[in-house]
């Protein structure tokens, strides 16, 4: 053997990225070779030494949804809790699934209707408000409606209510817009009553109102309401004060322009922090604030070049998103290009700093995610599940490694080209070890290629006393 | 150049604890070296740390590429 041989420790130091080009011209320092990145990291997730795991796999919650025996598409999940007064609390899981609001009583994987006769394939949102859970969607015909747990249908929500398309509480008031005759404007209702929206403390305000932008999304931040407009010129505000008249009355500070959101559904805090997609990327409000609209900030840099070239942009203000917090991860599920199906899954890491990404179901098919949802399970786990367009609730990330508890999926890594410090120096490999957690009594796949090459694959046992077959 | 044999008789059980080491013997020529590993099959995991490479540097290659 050559007194010139090297030992490399190849390790796993970044995320999916697209956009650092194909080839690490690192040489190894003390004997490792950290890869900053990886041009593929798909169906995985990390494990706080950067090695990937293939993501869990899933099993079905409940029967399909049907209608007339026709499947429908689940537009969005939602958890209702309420604490009630004796004591004991309930919880219900609510989905708006083809022309239905549908219950689940008891998680018994049983749905029952609780509203009929909606339009479908709308836009969903829900929240929880003076012990209702209450629901708008984006059709410009069904109005919002609450439900407080017990009575066997909703009720419109109020007589006085604006039919709007999405709410959040914020300062014991029920906040909301997306009104298609008043685009701009934010509403709130009277004081811990979200059904009364005319007198008592009920107003609205207008947000840089025919700027060429709507109100897309709305949420209750630090001690602030903060309004995001798009989809064109893009613009976030805030709203300071707590009351609408005064010492501290309500008033809007523009907080940028620049930057701004797609919807409602793909808005959501991590850690301290709110990240939001644009046309544009996907953004941290912390490093907008910071930056503006340099792109430099943007979370979703890595990955620039596939959301902008990769996705559906004329869907994409039918993403969803999820704080997977268990877990760490920040998750929005987006239609791909060609397809109005949101087949694909972008996984923001933000235990790492900076955080990493990840793909699930851009290679290879994962689940399908026409919609995203954090619910607790009956064994009070917060755990992330999703609903598709065929109808099926799923439940993600479960220890089986298959769909459904049947299909196969394809966990996948490939890195960048190494020259390990010099393109122009003739290497040979004479061994290689691979150190794994070993998950069964079976294989993974190694495949590795040589200049141009095509690629060789070794099937690499992990379980038994010997090593390659 | 030539090829690599990783299917080549097995070299042993490496490591302890925690992690298994799996060995293989590698024996080809390369400027650029692209690795990926998977896993496909229904119901099966992968988790692999970390890969150790043992590289003999050969020289300045003045030739083409290929």
């Amino acid at each position: 053997m050559s007194d010139r041989l090297q030992k490399v420790i190849i390790t796993c130091g970044g995320g999916w990225a697209t956009d650092f080009g194909p080839v690490f011209t690192g040489a190894p320092q003390g004997n490792a070779l950290i890869l900053p990145f990886l041009l593929r990291a798909d169906n995985v997730t990390y494990e706080l030494d950067g090695a990937p795991h293939k993501v869990g796999g899933s099993s079905l919650y409940g029967p399909r949804l049907d209608e007339g025996g026709v499947a429908v598409s689940v537009q969005g999940l939602y958890d209702f809790w309420l604490q009630g007064t004796g004591g004991s609390e309930t919880q219900n899981y609510i989905t708006y699934a083809g022309t239905q609001l549908l219950r689940s009583t008891s998680l018994s994987g049983t749905w029952t209707a609780i509203k009929t006769g909606l339009e479908s394939a709308k836009e969903p949102c829900f929240e929880t408000f003076t012990a209702r859970m209450i629901w708008a969607s984006t059709s410009n015909v069904d109005v919002p409606q609450r439900w407080d747990g017990a009575a066997a249908t909703t009720s419109d929500l109020g007589a006085s209510a604006p039919n709007f398309a999405f709410h959040a509480k914020h300062k014991n008031l029920l906040f909301a817009s997306g009104v298609a005759s008043n685009p701009s404007r934010l509403y709130f209702s009277d004081t811990l009553d979200p059904t009364t929206w005319t007198g008592g403390s009920s107003g609205s305000i207008d947000v840089d109102p025919d700027d060429g932008d709507r109100i897309t999304g709305i949420v209750s931040h630090k001690n602030e309401l903060l309004v995001f407009k798009g989809p064109n010129r893009l613009s976030v505000h805030r709203i300071t004060g707590s009351s609408p008249t005064g010492a501290d009355a309500f008033a809007r500070v523009p907080f940028v322009t620049g930057v701004g959101g797609i919807n409602h559904n793909g808005l959501f805090r991590i850690n301290d922090d709110l990240v939001f997609p644009s046309p544009r990327g996907i953004h941290s409000l912390a490093a907008t604030a910071a930056f503006g609209d340099y792109v430099e900030a943007f979370l979703a840099r890595p990955i620039l070049s596939y959301y902008q070239d990769s996705l559906n942009h004329s869907v994409l203000n039918t993403n969803w998103g999820a704080n997977f917090q268990s877990k760490g991860l920040a998750i929005w599920s987006f239609a791909p290009s060609g397809s109005s199906a949101k087949s694909v899954y972008l996984v923001y890491d933000y235990r790492f700093q900076p955080g990493r990404w990840a793909s699930w179901g851009v290679n290879t098919p994962y689940v399908g995610a026409n919609c995203l949802a954090v619910l607790q399970t009956t064994g009070r786990k917060h755990t992330l599940f999703a609903g598709t367009s065929g109808g099926y609730v799923h439940q993600l990330g479960v220890a089986a490694r298959s769909i459904a508890s049947g299909t196969a999926y394809t966990g996948d890594v490939l890195t960048p080209f190494l020259n390990f410090g010099s393109s122009a120096m003739k290497k040979n490999a004479h061994a290689g070890f691979w150190s794994l957690l070993p998950k069964g009594n079976y294989n993974f796949s190694f495949e590795y290629t040589r200049d141009s090459n095509a690629a060789q694959a070794v099937t690499v046992a992990q379980g038994g006393g010997n090593t390659l077959a | 150049m030539g090829t690599f044999t990783l299917n080549d008789p097995i070299l042993g059980v490496l490591g302890g604890g925690q992690f298994t080491t799996r060995a293989f013997r590698m024996n080809g020529e390369f400027r650029d070296l692209q690795l990926r590993w998977y896993q496909s099959v229904a119901s099966q995991d992968m988790e692999p740390h970390y890969l150790e490479l043992f590289i003999d540097v050969l020289g300045v290659d003045e030739s083409l590429p290929s």
